[in-house]
């Protein structure tokens, strides 16, 4: 995305390692609320951060690849944009499918990233899950103000 | 008394025990890096002959579904075994995430647990 002075972009490029996943959601969720998204908005992203950066973990754990996955919120007027890039193969590469995945929750408990994905889309119906030259980016928007 | 989990971003447990029922405490955040600490926590609560086992999610400032896998999968082992899993007291964020993905009715609610 082309910089804009206007609005304000945040960036967390951090190790694929499951142990910073908490610092990750304190970071998505400190930028959502000093934009002034309202509380339940802040609740339902870092459950999504969560899961969107879970499975970034997961692939590149798979894929035993080292490189940082990122995290971007762009700021708007009414919405924050989150997107979450991994290089972990993802779903194009012989992962499964996330539309495949996606409406399983309660069924089969054990499955893989599909609980996940089904989260993210329940919260955000609008999320974008899409492969990349070397992975999956995670993208989903975040209201400023209450709907 | 507090137990600490080993390498799992410092989850904590507090274990009651009351004939037939048991009721562990939950102290910090479930996901992927934690989870599996919960998971044998609770395994090792199944194997002590409790016919109910209440987790009290009060101290669990978030979950995400790594935490509903290990909650899905002991209440079906109960149950298989004629238990019983009870949820108590879900916090804001651990109740949204049962509500999103459809089970706030799957796990059986205790308000506020015995010795409270």
């Amino acid at each position: 995305m082309a910089e804009d002075p206007q609005h304000l972009e945040f960036r967390l490029d951090f190790a694929p390692d499951a142990r910073l996943l908490s610092s990750v959601r304190l970071f998505a969720a400190s930028v959502a609320e000093q934009l002034g998204c309202p509380a339940e908005e802040i609740v339902d992203l870092r459950i999504a951060i969560s899961e969107a950066c879970t499975n970034a973990v997961q692939a590149h754990g798979r894929a035993d690849v080292d490189d940082r996955i990122r995290v971007v919120a762009h700021e708007s007027e009414d919405s924050i944009v989150y997107e979450v890039s991994d290089s972990g193969r993802g779903f194009e590469h012989g992962g499964e499918e996330p539309a495949m995945a996606f409406t399983r929750v309660s069924q089969d408990p054990a499955s893989g990233p599909g609980i996940g994905l089904a989260l993210i889309r329940t919260l955000f119906p609008d999320a974008h899950v899409e492969p990349t030259p070397s992975g999956t980016r995670v993208r989903l928007e975040v209201d400023r103000h209450r709907s | 008394m507090i137990e600490k989990a080993k390498g799992s971003n410092g989850l904590g447990f507090i274990v009651e025990r009351d004939e037939g029922r048991a009721t562990l405490r939950v102290r910090g955040e479930v996901d992927i890096s934690s989870a599996d600490a919960l998971e044998q926590r609770i395994d090792q609560l199944r194997n002590g002959d409790f016919a109910e086992l209440v987790i009290d999610l009060a101290s669990v400032p978030f979950m995400d579904s790594s935490g509903l896998r290990v909650l899905l999968k002991a209440h079906s082992e109960l149950q298989e075994a004629g238990g019983r899993l009870l949820v108590a007291q879900p916090s804001t964020a651990v109740a949204r995430l049962f509500e999103v993905s459809g089970l706030d009715t799957h796990f059986e609610r205790i308000e506020e647990p015995p010795g409270q």
